[in-house]
């Protein structure tokens, strides 16, 4: 267990996703990383039931990075690690948290490792219409259980991909100092779902508009 | 005669009964009478005559009643008993009467006792078959499971509560028996057809070696026919379930065998054929484990071969055995409200999000297939008979150091070692040393020195690296000496390079000199040419008359090495043969 960076590829007017996404496993195939699996991520929305209530939305992800586990986040990154068996109980939870189908997420893509690296480059995309909204790559550091510990050694790693400097993300920075567990990646994740979810619609309503 | 005498002669003589018929008569006179009188007279009163008859038996009454009071007091009057004179005349007659009236008694008695002993036997007999029946299935109670289903008894003979988990139900059934003999028993079990007859596995290792297919090693694997038994061995049904009960677990052994061997990877891959499973061990070496079941008792005597080998015979039911324990008890504890099976950590897995490379490693070890394990056995009865054919071979045939080996108490079915100490006999202090360890089909030699080379199932490796372990020891040897004897050692190397190379292995050597330095001895153990001993002395003659040479030291330069013919020289072995000829060098013995 690592410590765990997820940056957006920000897309190229001139390349489509796929060229973009290609061009990146080149580039870690190029610096020595191995493929070593396919990486697969979901998130399913469960909207609540509840009139006004604080915590609006639910998300339940997977990673199968831990086949086991799923993990169960709210709008205040209140995080639940539990059994899969929690899927079954969102269901008989039904007249207090709806699945939002349209809404659910999805990014595939590949695994690379490299040493003490691991990149796992994917495309994340709407489930309920195939289109991809964004490029992902999370690199982790396998050696480090604190952020604090390896941000210099992941903030150069993520240059040298990019070509470019990077800012390392806030919710990063704030646990500088604490342990690093798997559910600090799945918010990271749920942060870029998030933004690129609101600028894919922000998009579709200015088409509509125009 | 007395006058009582008389008396009693006289009242005997008095016939009480004729005076009752008299009196009946004078009674019937008197009723008469007194219906004449009625007759004549009018009826004054209906009851007169029963009146009339109560009042003189009232009357006879008193007197009785009187003279029973006198007679009481004894004074005038005596009761006296009547002698039997008269029944004597009778006596003969009343025996022979008697006689007969018993006689009639007990004809009467011994026919209804007759009659009841018949009932008793019948009652008995039934209740003894009923008793037999039941205390022979109380005998089969203690054996077996058996239930009682309708009008059936169901009995199981499968492992189930074992911790099996094979398809079979490997049910019998449980009936009266209808003939009575006398040795059968009340009791006969009906199995399914499936389950008669007897079945053993066979386990034997084949070399293919393309000279000659003949198989050279065969370990035979023979699961008992039946179990030995506690209870008496008169119990037919006995040894008809421990029978069943073996087919159905060599069933489940060669089912879960075959699964297996589809399941295994490996480069080779294991063949499944009909009743057989063909496993390849070594390039050369297959194993066959086959699967024998025959109906008839004949035929399965014909077919068991009488060669087992009781290591792996023991295996492969222990095998099975232990998974059978290990899928019924689980690693405690575990919460109730968990489903059994999964591991403290394998529950965890999904709270403390877990990875999946860290998953994969949860998988236990000890969870290895039956097949596998036996494919290890395998290797290593392979590997044990090479090792030990090529040990035995080589001791014998080396006979300047000694071999000797010593085989570890402490060895399994999958690990077993041996240690193979060199020495020279009276030189026991100059030993060397290596192990053999056979772990896994894998052969391992170790060394003094702590070095593993690892050897294949080939004899020749094992062969080469015994033979470089006796040179290596030889020239141990030869250094120990002349440290020991005062010589100097100018050079040992374990492996020298200076010479010809050797088909394999290489050679040790040492150089010693004499102690002043004068001569110098050389010696190389090659281990395929053998040994070669060389000596070099000091040159003959005067060096100083020479002008050249100025400094003394240079007298001291050698000729060229000769070498020594060690066949030729005296001594028991090599090591006393090295000792005569450095003890020379050292200067304590004059040539």
């Amino acid at each position: 267990m690592g410590v765990s960076w997820v940056v957006n590829i920000p897309f190229d007017e001139n390349k489509s996703s796929q060229q973009l996404l290609d061009g990146l496993n080149q580039r870690l195939t190029i610096l020595g990383a191995v493929k070593s699996g396919m990486h697969y991520i979901d998130c399913d929305v469960y909207q609540s039931q509840v009139p006004h209530a604080s915590q609006s939305c639910c998300y339940l992800m997977h990673n199968s990075e831990y086949p086991v586990t799923s993990f169960a986040i709210l709008d205040s990154h209140t995080c639940l690690t539990s059994d899969n068996v929690i899927d079954l109980i969102m269901m008989k939870l039904r007249p207090l948290y709806e699945n939002r189908k349209n809404l659910k997420l999805e990014c595939k893509g590949s695994r690379f490792t490299l040493q003490d690296f691991v990149f796992k480059s994917t495309s994340v995309q709407l489930t309920s219409t195939n289109s991809i909204l964004g490029i992902l790559l999370e690199v982790e550091y396998l050696p480090s259980v604190t952020a604090g510990n390896c941000y210099a050694l992941l903030k150069e790693m993520v240059e040298g991909i990019l070509g470019k400097s990077v800012e390392i993300p806030n919710y990063l920075k704030i646990r500088s100092s604490e342990l690093y567990s798997p559910n600090d990646t799945m918010q990271q994740y749920l942060e870029h779902f998030n933004l690129l979810k609101k600028s894919h619609l922000s998009q579709v309503t200015s088409q509509q508009q125009s | 005669m007395h006058l009582s005498d008389n008396l009693a002669k006289l009242a005997q003589l008095i016939d009480f009964g004729e005076k009752k018929e008299e009196d009946s008569s004078k009674k019937e006179d008197l009723i008469n009478k007194d219906k004449a009188i009625e007759a004549k007279q009018p009826k004054i009163w209906p009851w007169e005559w029963l009146r009339n008859a109560l009042a003189s038996s009232l009357t006879e009454m008193d007197v009785l009643s009187d003279c029973l009071a006198i007679a009481k007091e004894k004074r005038l009057m005596v009761l006296d008993k009547i002698g039997n004179d008269f029944s004597e005349s009778k006596s003969a007659y009343q025996l022979v009467t008697r006689r007969q009236a018993m006689q009639n008694a007990s004809v009467i008695f011994s026919l209804g006792a007759e009659k009841i002993k018949g009932i008793h036997k019948e009652t008995v007999d039934s209740s003894q078959k009923q008793s037999e029946f039941y205390s022979e299935l109380w005998a089969l109670r203690q054996q077996w499971r058996i239930k009682r289903v309708g009008q059936h008894i169901i009995g199981d003979l499968s492992y189930k509560s074992a911790g099996s988990a094979f398809w079979h139900k490997g049910t019998f059934e449980v009936f009266k028996k209808v003939s009575i003999q006398p040795s059968g028993g009340a009791i006969d079990v009906r199995l399914p057809p499936e389950l008669e007859g007897s079945a053993y596995i066979q386990v034997s290792i084949h070399m293919t070696s393309p000279e000659d297919s003949i198989s050279k090693l065969n370990a035979m694997l023979t699961v008992p026919q039946r179990l030995p038994t506690l209870v008496n061995s008169s119990n037919r049904w006995q040894t008809k379930l421990d029978a069943a009960q073996n087919v159905i677990y060599c069933k489940e052994l060669f089912s879960q065998l075959c699964r297996e061997a589809f399941k295994l990877n490996s480069s080779v891959s294991h063949m499944v054929a009909n009743n057989q499973v063909i496993i390849h061990l070594f390039p050369g070496f297959k194993m066959h484990i086959m699967f024998v079941h025959s109906n008839t008792e004949d035929k399965a005597a014909d077919a068991v071969p009488p060669v087992s080998d009781p290591i792996l015979q023991l295996a492969l039911h222990q095998l099975l055995r232990a998974q059978h324990y290990n899928s019924l008890h689980r690693d405690l504890p575990h919460p109730i409200t968990s489903s059994i099976g999964p591991t403290k950590r394998r529950r965890l897995a999904g709270p403390n999000a877990t990875s999946r490379s860290e998953l994969l490693s949860y998988e236990n070890p000890f969870q290895e297939s039956v097949l596998e394990k036996i494919i290890d056995m395998g290797r290593n009865v392979v590997l044990r008979l090479m090792v030990t054919e090529t040990i035995e071979h080589l001791a014998l045939t080396i006979s300047d150091p000694l071999l000797h080996i010593h085989t570890d108490g402490l060895s399994d079915a999958l690990n077993s070692s041996l240690r193979v100490t060199i020495t020279s006999p009276s030189y026991d202090l100059i030993k060397s040393w290596f192990i053999i360890r056979i772990c896994k089909g894998k052969v391992t030699a170790i060394g003094k020195s702590g070095i593993e080379i690892s050897l294949s199932h080939e004899s020749q490796r094992l062969e080469d690296y015994i033979m470089w372990q006796v040179s290596q020891y030889q020239i141990k040897a030869v250094y120990r000496l002349s440290t020991t004897l005062g010589c100097n050692v100018l050079s040992y190397t374990y492996n020298s390079a200076s010479y010809q190379a050797e088909v394999f292995g290489t050679s040790p050597s040492i150089l010693v000199s004499s102690s002043d330095g004068s001569s110098a001895l050389a010696v190389r153990a090659n281990t395929v040419s053998g040994l070669e001993v060389l000596v070099s002395e000091k040159a003959q003659g005067d060096f100083l008359t020479d002008s050249l040479i100025t400094d003394k030291k240079w007298a001291l330069l050698r000729q060229s090495f000769r070498q020594v013919d060690m066949d030729k020289m005296t001594g028991r072995n090599f090591t006393h043969k090295m000792e005569l000829l450095l003890s020379v060098y050292s200067g304590k013995v004059k040539p």
